[in-house]
């Protein structure tokens, strides 16, 4: 630019002029505005600094949330599954004990104690463990004489004391027992696919298990053994029938 | 350029302030709710299994109500558990009780059995068990101390 007064040039930051000294009116105006400019720069960027500190506070605070809300949903889906978890667990552990469980059960086979060996499988929780698998069928059997016994033993205190277990009746039970007698029957025929199940001193275990079964059920029930063998051919209905007639 | 501070802002208003506050209470409702679930997970895989145990007091009541089967299933649980008499010598007495109460059992069926049998063979077979059982019942009532009057009771059952 010219100088108002000398015509010679000048910068426009130039408050004087550098060869006649007079002073650059111009020049005040242009500080004037370059430090409106500044001014609302330095606001403009406060407000960008705010609004993104502003965005980046909400957006942690939304991921915070989101993750908490996903750890929620992680730790229900966990709740809902917790008893497959805990089947693993249990299993993971029977496992690491099988041989001794193994052994134990295999004492009480021996001693032919029928209500031990169920009560055993039942409070150490090993009945449906994979590492257990080859009892399965000892283990029905025994489950089966279980029940059997306890019918048995209710229908003889019922007989004794009658006002005893009044919310059984006699049918009741002996159709409980013919069930237990039958499911018993079912567990000694041969696995095709498992035959170790029904082999060798499980076999032996189980047949004795059924001919005391079918002896308590001889002396309970006033029949002979020979009857008692016979009812390996009946149904369910047929055996309630028989032992029905025989408390008459 | 005109600057955006340059509008006038509502009075006493901060914007965001009342979106952060909810966002705050909103963390701290889902922290409770995550700890308590996790309580809960806690809780249930570690009381996975329920160990059924009977006391001896708890055994003898129930064979006072004359509820044999029961007791006898809490023997046998127990058992299993490995609460036996070496363990806690207060349970003689109970298992003593219903030893006897189960070789009566197996004896009243054995010994009825063995007089319906027609084989001779199977009948003295038969006999022998009886025989076997109506020792370990007699066994089982020495064991059985100063309360040997109960088996009085459960004999009253089988006869």
């Amino acid at each position: 630019m010219k100088c108002k007064h000398c015509g010679s040039n000048l910068n426009i930051e130039d408050k004087f002029c550098p060869y006649c000294g007079e002073p650059n009116p111009y020049a005040t105006l242009h500080q004037k505005e370059m430090d409106k400019y500044k001014k609302d720069y330095q606001a403009t960027k406060r407000d960008v600094l705010e609004q993104s500190s502003r965005f980046n506070r909400r957006t942690v605070k939304v991921t915070i949330i989101a993750i908490m809300v996903a750890l929620i949903a992680a730790v229900m889906v966990l709740i809902f599954n917790v008893d497959n978890i805990r089947y693993w667990k249990e299993d993971r552990d029977i496992k690491a004990h099988s041989a001794q469980y193994k052994a134990e059960i295999d004492q009480l086979m021996d001693d032919r104690d029928y209500l031990g060996v169920i009560y055993y499988f039942t409070e150490k929780h090993i009945a449906y463990s994979s590492s257990m698998e080859e009892y399965d069928n000892v283990y029905s059997s025994s489950q089966r004489y279980r029940m059997f016994y306890e019918n048995l033993m209710i229908l003889q205190s019922k007989k004794a004391f009658p006002d005893k277990y009044a919310y059984y009746t006699q049918s009741e039970l002996i159709e409980g027992l013919a069930k237990d007698i039958v499911g018993i029957y079912e567990e000694l025929k041969p696995n095709e696919y498992h035959p170790e199940r029904t082999e060798g001193e499980k076999m032996e275990y189980m047949e004795d298990l059924v001919a005391h079964m079918e002896t308590m059920t001889a002396g309970y029930f006033g029949i002979t053994t020979e009857e008692a063998r016979a009812m390996r051919n009946m149904t369910t209905s047929r055996i309630s029938v028989m032992l029905e007639d025989s408390c008459r | 350029m005109k600057s955006k501070t340059n509008a006038k802002r509502p009075k006493g208003r901060t914007p965001g302030t009342g979106s952060d506050k909810l966002f705050k209470v909103l963390i701290v409702i889902l922290a409770i709710v995550l700890v308590i679930m996790l309580m809960i997970l806690g809780y249930g895989l570690r009381h996975s299994r329920y160990i059924y145990t009977s006391t001896p007091n708890e055994i003898l009541m129930t064979i006072r109500n004359g509820h044999y089967e029961t007791a006898l299933s809490d023997v046998k649980y127990n058992i299993a558990n490995g609460e036996t008499i070496s363990e806690n010598a207060d349970y003689a007495m109970p298992y003593a009780l219903m030893d006897y109460y189960e070789a009566e059992s197996l004896y009243v069926g054995y010994s009825k059995a063995a007089a319906n049998a027609t084989d001779e063979t199977e009948k003295a077979q038969l006999e022998e068990k009886a025989s076997a059982y109506l020792s370990q019942m007699e066994d089982a009532k020495s064991r059985a101390g100063e309360l040997a009057f109960m088996t009085e009771d459960m004999d009253k059952v089988f006869n």
